[in-house]
């Protein structure tokens, strides 16, 4: 009885993520596979028309660069920002770097472009203020900078709030301990902070690297559908093909972008999550196995990976 | 602490007090409208009334008046509005072989006919304006520059004459009083009070002295737009007689005005909507009320209304009461078989909203929704409302006709969501053999027909036949302009912004940077580039800071007004007074051309010799390897998965007859008319415009007055037109995208900013992921 409440609640959710999610995702499939995303059955034609296009493979290099660095710099100056603050006794504080999450795309434009206009306030600021040279933020890596600077702006607050509640989960009494046993601050978060908190550190990863697209928001608003060349984006093509009507490159597209970025979700997982101490000395006991050693262990009874551990050590192995 | 929280409620309080009085106010202006639910049925119809001169009653008799020509007046009465009575009232007035305008027709008190009339000299300026009376066959000369508007009362008459209101005594002999009212847009009068309606109020003047009485703006407070579209529409049929205000009892006034028929008790401040174009089918946007006539009660006797729709002059009564006419039974089955189309532009176009209410008056089995995705106050970027459009052509849910300007043809066809229109064209070209096929099959392709252009626009030089020989390439324009003196006044083509040199040059090279097929020509636009930089520069250091200035002030902001080609050639009118000698611009509606042949002829307004000074004029089409050049305009599409694909077939068929084709719409400031395609269309066109006079206006260059024509003035210049239109060979493809992508870059390079190579460079950056997207 209680399984089926259970079931029934899931129902409504899961008709919606059915109509609204798994359908249109089985139908950009269909679509992919199509001529003009709606004629005759073509194979893969499509995805060879995609992965031979010049402006979606300038597109897939600069949204690589911007995902590997944006991404990495957000984690580890959220990460930072998320460890002073959780050590501070004013909460407020925190609430100060969500702001920059409640300000709305276009407002956003708007006062970028007021900031960082040939003209604008910054460059008034760099020539008559600081007497250098300005700068054209709009055009070349400038630009490409200019919005690595902007997400992370944007999403510290929101990557601190999950890094917070992973510190939180932390027991306080591990970190007595290591401070009894002598740990220093930078030591504590190495060897106790950091291991505790990989699941955090996952959610955060794949959030940042699904929210990194999300740019495209101001991208879009600042520079349109043709932007520098720098910062044109996969969501650029997308936008450009449905302008054009051209459905088969765009479900094509779609469908390679979800791969991709399902693979680095898995792979991001096994790096993160896997305990990869373990997953070492069960190859070392495979080795065994295979040497003959493992006749040793059943001897001594090493049933566990702590037991094979003590006795490589007794062994000197 | 009490203190604050005491504050805090009195303002609270305040608040809540401003709240309620603001919302009763609003309340109040609302509660003061009744709406009556009226509704209009036709009565009859007349098949040959031409201009209409009058509409009136006398007794229980409905009078209309038309004019045929110079001379011929016909009456027709009716009581009941159905059945007509015709009366040819001929040679009443001594022409002495001068071409008179016939203005208005009233009834004096005992039912003889007063006919207002201009005497018009060989310029085409008035020479005296009179009064013919039917009781004497007398003729009054009066002393008013024009009759805008002429109404009897009783015994008395009245004169506006675009100033003033010139009350006269029984038979035009005296002149009683003067109302000054410059900006008026109607008047009437009762035995008490004449009443004068302006944009901003109701001025109400006593009939004694002539002298201000009283003011009042509660009702054009309210319908202050609908009051000005009122206005500007006036000058649509300007040579037959236009009724906005009426007296229906001694404090209560009738107003037709676009979009509603309205009363107003000027004593107790109430307005009743008779109806309107949102609770009820009132009229559509290219109707014409010429007059009507309204009973005391108007609830219980309706109104009758003499209008147009399409050129048919109709009888219609406004009533409140179910009226059963014979020919309903078969409405309500026509009603029944009815089916009903979408048409879609991408930028809204008041041309486009006429060209769909003469087609709907014509084919009352189809009923037409025409929907845009910009508005020039709505605010969407261009690709959202390309999205918006494509969600729904996906969704099979889209319109059923696509006006395709503005947008990429190619894309749509690749998409298949374009029906294929070799069948229309044939169509079109055995009921309308005289359109230009080659321009309906601009966008023709091995797979077929997708997209058909019903207009054209092209780019032409206008100037002195032998100075504008030898001008065939942009160096050769420049050089040309290097080798004048400077004008007197501005530069020598009137290019004042960017833009406007832009858009003039960008369609010679658009089809040279990428063709039809997509090909890029990297060279061609840097050559643009270079040359767009050569001409604007020119230009811009031969002007001044405040013929900048001026030119806007006069002219208004570039991306603000319509279109600047007839501005840029007005100079030509008085080239010795302006110095300037050549305008380079684009064709984008006939009235251009008829500029054109206006500045050719320059008539002079108070001269009567024949003016020779321009004769020397001619307009060369531009071209590219010897082929004239044309931009394909008002692009007809129909959606593939229309549920409605035959009544879609139809309307575009439709839009190449002579019906639409010869008429001349309204103009937008993003989709252009262009000029027809439709040889026939233009020559019907001209003669019926021929047939209401000589209109126009007048343009003033250097303290001259030149007489614009809105009209072919000879058989030889149509044909010229014709000839010209013919002629164009070579579409210009104008891919909007690309226009914008180097528009974007163009403000900074022209404003020395950035140089030519950098925004070559950033240019084909942009232009190579466009096109390898």
């Amino acid at each position: 009885m209680k399984n089926v409440n259970a079931e029934l609640f899931v129902l409504p959710g899961f008709i919606g993520v059915f109509i609204f999610v798994i359908m249109p995702l089985v139908d950009v499939i269909r679509r992919s596979f199509q001529l003009g995303g709606m004629g005759a059955f073509v194979g893969i034609e499509n995805y060879k028309t995609v992965i031979s296009n010049e402006a979606f493979l300038l597109a897939v290099k600069n949204n690589f660069w911007f995902v590997v660095i944006s991404v990495l710099l957000l984690m580890l100056i959220s990460l930072i920002v998320s460890i002073e603050v959780h050590n501070m006794k004013n909460s407020l504080i925190r609430f100060i770097f969500l702001i920059p999450l409640t300000i709305p795309s276009n407002a956003m434009a708007v006062v970028w472009k007021i900031l960082f206009a040939d003209a604008g306030i910054v460059n008034n600021i760099l020539v008559n203020g600081l007497h250098m040279g300005p700068i054209c933020f709009f055009e070349g890596k400038n630009v490409f900078a200019l919005f690595v600077g902007t997400f992370i702006f944007k999403n510290i607050g929101y990557n601190m709030l999950i890094w917070i509640s992973g510190l939180y989960a932390i027991p306080q009494e591990i970190y007595e301990a290591a401070k009894v046993d002598g740990a220093g601050y930078f030591r504590s978060i190495l060897y106790i902070t950091l291991p505790n908190i990989k699941r955090s550190a996952f959610i955060t990863t794949i959030l940042s690297m699904v929210n990194s697209f999300k740019i495209f928001r101001e991208l879009y608003l600042i520079a349109g559908n043709y932007p520098d060349m720098n910062i044109y984006q996969l969501q650029h093509v997308f936008n450009n093909c449905f302008l054009k009507l051209e459905v088969n490159k765009l479900s094509a597209g779609a469908v390679l972008t979800a791969i991709v970025i399902l693979v680095v979700i898995l792979i991001i997982r096994i790096m993160i999550l896997t305990e990869w101490k373990d997953v070492f000395q069960h190859i070392r006991l495979e080795k065994w196995r295979r040497t003959g050693m493992i006749r040793y262990k059943d001897r001594h009874c090493v049933k566990s990976m702590e037991g094979a551990k003590q006795y490589d050590e007794k062994e000197n192995i | 602490m009490q203190r604050n929280k005491y504050i805090i409620s009195v303002c609270v309080s305040v608040l809540f007090l401003l709240v309620i009085v603001g919302c009763n106010n609003s309340k109040n202006s609302e509660s003061n409208i009744n709406n009556l639910g009226f509704k209009s049925y036709n009565l009859s119809s007349f098949e040959d009334l031409d201009t209409v001169l009058g509409v009136t009653q006398y007794e229980e008799r409905i009078f209309v008046f038309g004019g045929m020509g110079n001379e011929i007046i016909y009456e027709y009465s009716s009581i009941d509005g159905v059945t007509w009575n015709k009366i040819e009232v001929s040679s009443c007035i001594e022409t002495n072989n001068k071409i008179v305008h016939l203005r208005f027709v009233d009834l004096d008190e005992n039912g003889g006919l007063i006919v207002g009339y201009e005497i018009i000299g060989r310029d085409g300026s008035i020479e005296s304006c009179n009064v013919w009376k039917e009781e004497n066959g007398e003729s009054v000369e009066l002393n008013s520059t024009n009759i805008s508007k002429m109404i009897c009362y009783n015994d008395l008459g009245f004169i506006y004459d675009g100033e003033d209101i010139i009350a006269y005594k029984k038979g035009f002999t005296e002149e009683l009083f003067s109302i000054k009212a410059s900006n008026m847009v109607d008047f009437c009068a009762n035995e008490n009070e004449i009443v004068v309606l302006n944009e901003n109020e109701i001025n109400i003047y006593s009939m004694e002295n002539g002298e201000k009485k009283e003011t009042d703006s509660i009702f054009t407070d309210l319908y202050k737009d609908e009051i000005k579209s009122t206005k500007d529409r006036m000058s649509v049929e300007a040579l037959s007689c236009r009724q906005v205000m009426k007296y229906i009892s001694e404090n209560k006034l009738c107003f037709a005005l676009e979009n509603g028929l309205y009363t107003y008790d000027l004593s107790e401040k109430q307005i009743e909507c008779l109806l309107n174009n949102v609770d009820n089918d009132y009229k559509a946007m290219s109707d014409v009320i010429y007059g009507y006539v309204v009973g005391n009660d108007v609830t219980t006797q309706g109104i009758v209304a003499i209008c147009s729709t399409d050129g048919e002059k109709k009888v219609v009564l406004y009533s409140d009461k179910e009226v059963t006419l014979g020919d309903e039974e078969e409405s309500t089955q026509q009603k029944e078989e009815q089916s009903e189309i979408t048409v879609y532009s991408l930028y809204y176009a008041e041309c486009m909203e006429m060209m769909l209410d003469i087609f709907k008056n014509n084919n009352p089995d189809i009923a037409v929704n025409y929907i845009w995705g910009i508005d020039d106050n709505s605010g969407i970027s261009v690709s959202d409302a390309v999205s918006s459009l494509n969600t729904q052509l996906l969704a099979g849910v889209g319109p059923d006709v696509i006006v395709m300007d503005g947008l990429n043809v190619r894309n749509y066809e690749n998409s298949g969501n374009l029906l294929e229109l070799s069948d229309v064209i044939l169509e079109i070209e055995e009921r309308e053999p005289s359109c230009l096929m080659e321009i309906m099959s601009a966008y023709k392709t091995d797979n077929g027909v997708y997209a058909i252009p019903s207009k054209v626009q092209f780019t032409v030089l206008v100037g002195p036949a032998n100075d504008i020989k030898n001008i065939n390439n942009v160096d050769s324009l420049i050089d040309y302009i290097e080798s004048c003196e400077k004008p007197n006044f501005g530069n020598d083509l009137n290019f004042y912004e960017w833009e406007a040199v832009f858009d003039v040059l960008y369609p010679i090279y658009a089809s040279e940077i990428i063709d039809s097929e997509g090909n890029y020509d990297e060279d061609m636009l840097k050559e643009f580039l270079i040359k767009l930089q050569e001409l604007y520069d020119l230009e811009i250091n031969r002007t001044t800071q405040d013929e900048i200035t001026s030119w806007k002030n006069e002219n208004g902001e570039y991306a603000q007004v319509n279109s600047i080609t007839t501005a840029c050639m007005k100079p030509l009118y008085n080239r010795e007074y302006s110095g300037q000698r050549i305008a380079f611009v684009t064709m984008e509606r006939t009235s251009e051309l008829w500029k054109y042949y206006s500045i050719k002829y320059s008539v002079s307004i108070g001269s009567n010799t024949e003016n020779m000074a321009n004769q020397d004029y001619t307009y060369k089409v531009w071209t590219n390897d010897g082929a004239n050049l044309y931009i394909p305009s008002l692009i007809y599409s129909i959606n593939a998965n229309s549920k409605e694909i035959e009544a879609a077939k139809r309307f575009v068929i439709y839009m190449f007859s002579t019906d639409i084709q010869k008429q001349y719409y309204g103009d937008s400031m993003h989709l252009k008319q262009g000029n027809p395609i439709n040889m026939d269309a233009i020559k019907i066109g001209n003669d019926e415009m021929l047939q209401m006079g000589t209109p126009g206006g007048v343009e003033e260059i250097g303290g001259n007055k030149y007489l614009f024509s809105a009209y072919f003035p000879n058989d030889e210049d149509m044909n010229e037109y014709i000839e010209i239109l013919n002629s164009l060979k070579l579409p210009v493809n104008v891919d909007a995208t690309v226009e914008e992508i180097i528009k974007e870059q163009i403000s900074d390079y022209l404003n020395g900013n950035s140089g030519v190579d950098d925004t070559y460079k950033t240019i084909n950056n942009l232009l190579n992921v466009y096109l390898s997207e």
